[in-house]
């Protein structure tokens, strides 16, 4: 690459990060370089400096978040009652766009994955299990429908069953708006599989 | 990998690969191991992500590029979605798997190492205890790997399994009868009753419904697997954990 040191160091930066190729890299550094304003610059650089000493985990739920209770946690509004089990921070984001969930969430910070050596102590299992016993109706596991998040999953249900407090999963079959023809059959089969009764 | 672009297989395992692709490992009958890439299978809706999940059997459809084969379409075969019902099945599945894997060296081909994982995968889905089918299956395959050891006649004097607990040797090739221990540096101790079942397993053309101290055998069978393999296996050591739960610390 024939730039400037300086603008070498600072793609290879923005490189390591997921998502960016050399290309994307090369530009975001020019976008930067010729079109920001000296102010613009130094505010992002200041605010790249401060994100990992103020974020921290929330106390209650795991979620990323500013104080010690997350927006979500401190939200009385909420339904206390049910708790969405999620593997990571950006799972919330994405229920969250949904729209469709009023109650609280807790993340587990990864999955239970034999094959990389990842077992149930890697993950914030007591702590849900503590919020449990505080009083809950409902535990939705919303892992994803790979084999590790089905691991989690039944991990966790084996728990907390004993406990008389209702479990569930995320139900996984056809996407709404996609047509049965252009399904693939695995995904037909488990679709099936978990089928419900409409009465 | 050959022209031929259809092939049938058993997902062993995968990683992610690049930002939203999977490298899959592929347990063929026809060629072996082989690593195929599915573009796009951890995006939501992607036709491929079902494909690249371990325990995945059926015709994998691969487009050969310039270094890798590129999964392109799948048909499913058996499905062993049940196996994923149930936390400790699907623990010593993955063991199985991984034990697999560990032995199984890219390019070699071994279809009767693929026909037993075919047929152990069968058996768990037909309600045979999981344990029970993964002694009987890895004492076979250490038999078509070439490696069975010698479980009741001990390799120095020749004597027949004698006292318990037992000595034993993965990398000698079996049983210690006592006082040659010492010519034997890897040796490690295991009860005489594991040694039994694994001679009698040898012999058996299909797992028993039931064996006594299941988990007491697997521990070590497990264990002389990992001395094998000369590499971490997670999901043999999870398994294994689980196991001594079931009986005293060794």
């Amino acid at each position: 690459m024939n730039h400037a040191q300086s603008f070498v160091d600072l793609v290879k930066h923005f490189e390591s990060l997921p998502g960016i190729g050399p290309k994307s890299a090369q530009r975001i550094v020019f976008h930067i370089v010729m079109k920001m304003n000296p102010f613009d610059v130094t505010q992002f650089a200041n605010t790249l400096e401060k994100i990992k000493e103020t974020l921290q985990f929330c106390e209650q739920c795991n979620n990323l978040s500013d104080n010690r209770f997350c927006h979500i946690c401190a939200d009385h509004q909420r339904d206390q009652n049910i708790i969405c089990v999620v593997a990571d921070p950006k799972d919330i984001a994405a229920i969250e766009r949904s729209k469709i969930f009023k109650g609280l969430y807790h993340v587990l910070h990864g999955l239970i994955d034999p094959m990389q050596g990842s077992g149930p102590e890697n993950l914030k299992i007591k702590e849900l299990l503590s919020r449990i016993n505080q009083g809950v109706e409902e535990i939705i596991l919303a892992t994803n429908p790979t084999i590790e998040g089905d691991a989690t999953a039944l991990y966790l249900a084996k728990l907390i069953n004993p406990l008389g407090i209702k479990v569930s999963r995320i139900a996984h079959g056809m996407p709404i708006g996609s047509e049965l023809d252009y399904a693939d059959s695995a995904t037909l089969s488990s679709a099936m599989e978990y089928r419900r009764s409409l009465m | 990998m050959n022209e031929s672009n259809t092939i049938q297989g058993i997902v062993l395992k995968r990683r992610d690969f690049m930002e939203s692709d999977r490298m899959i490992t592929l347990f063929t009958k026809q060629e072996g191991v082989i690593e195929i890439i599915a573009k796009g299978a951890r995006k939501a809706g992607s036709k491929l992500a079902a494909a690249s999940e371990p325990l995945f059997t059926g015709s994998f459809y691969i487009a050969k590029g310039k270094k890798n084969g590129y999964l392109t379409q799948f048909e499913p075969g058996v499905s062993y979605s049940k196996l994923r019902q149930d936390y400790d099945i699907l623990t010593h599945t993955f063991s199985l798997l991984e034990i697999f894997s560990a032995v199984s060296i890219p390019g070699s081909i071994a279809p009767k190492c693929y026909d037993l994982l075919e047929e152990a995968l069968n058996l768990l889905i037909e309600n045979i205890p999981v344990l029970n089918v993964n002694l009987w299956t890895c004492v076979h395959l250490l038999e078509l790997e070439g490696i069975s050891p010698s479980w009741i006649q001990c390799i120095s004097s020749k004597n027949i399994l004698s006292e318990d607990p037992a000595w034993f040797s993965t990398s000698f090739g079996g049983y210690i009868s006592r006082g040659y221990e010492k010519e034997y540096k890897d040796r490690m101790v295991i009860p005489a009753k594991a040694l039994i079942t694994f001679f009698k397993l040898g012999k058996e053309n299909s797992p028993p419904q039931k064996i006594k101290d299941a988990e007491i055998c697997w521990y070590y069978l497990a264990q002389i697997w990992k001395t094998h393999a000369h590499k971490r296996m997670p999901a043999t050591e999870s398994s294994m954990n689980a196991c001594k739960k079931a009986f005293p610390h060794p």
